[in-house]
């Protein structure tokens, strides 16, 4: 027996979905930025920021798994190894942007050896590309054997 | 519940989940689930589908044993 009975209709508990879409990556994003503007430009102590550090690692890796049980990668690409590398560069840049910009503004030290900063910016940001592309390219290998398997699953038996 | 009358109608044109999928405008996991009873298409794909094999929304999504309770 269901604890809870819904007392919404089907509209009613899209627009309740949709709400909770935006609510989910508003908050998603908030706590993502407000994370790494604590690290990277407040040089706030990991100590301060792992609570809520923790919280956004929890809600991605649901999401993740969520996204590969159920075979969803996303609305605007599919799994493939453009989309790996776009997501990889893309999130590598923002992150290595921000970053060489708080060290620059910052720090005395990157402020006078500017060619270290660089190369410290391009380390981390090999490093973050690397890391994204692979998490990217074995999630959506994953997400790719799900619907094969859905498919296999819900697929004309009769070859029809 | 299955929906054997899509199947159905998509062996009459023969058809395969994957061409009627490309037809309409979804993967064909989607058509597969459909078919299975697993999903249930929103007015907008049923009408889409209906199209396709040139039926009516009854000839394809009534089910004369219907249950009420939801």
């Amino acid at each position: 027996m269901k604890l809870f009975k819904k007392v919404v209709d089907e509209r009613q508990e899209l627009e309740l979905l949709k709400i909770e879409h935006y609510g989910f990556w508003i908050l998603f994003w908030g706590l993502c930025i407000s994370t790494i503007v604590q690290v990277i430009v407040m040089d706030a102590p990991f100590k301060q920021v792992a609570a809520e550090f923790s919280i956004l690692m929890v809600g991605s890796i649901g999401i993740l798994v969520g996204c590969v049980m159920k075979g969803q990668w996303d609305y605007y690409t599919m799994p493939n190894t453009k989309t790996y590398i776009l997501t990889g560069g893309i999130g590598a840049t923002i992150f290595c942007l921000i970053f060489a910009i708080a060290k620059y503004a910052k720090s005395e030290y990157y402020h006078n050896n500017v060619n270290e900063l660089f190369v410290t910016t391009m380390v981390n940001f090999a490093l973050l590309f690397a890391s994204i592309f692979i998490t990217t390219a074995i999630v959506g290998k994953l997400v790719e054997k799900k619907r094969e398997k859905l498919a296999r699953e819900y697929g004309d038996k009769d070859g029809i | 519940m299955k929906n054997k009358k899509i199947k159905l109608a998509r062996v009459e044109k023969d058809l395969s989940q994957e061409q009627l999928a490309q037809l309409v405008g979804v993967t064909r996991q989607t058509i597969g689930m459909i078919e299975a009873g697993k999903f249930n298409p929103s007015l907008q794909l049923c009408l889409a589908i209906c199209r396709v094999f040139g039926k009516t929304l009854n000839d394809l999504f009534w089910e004369d044993d219907y249950d009420e309770t939801i």
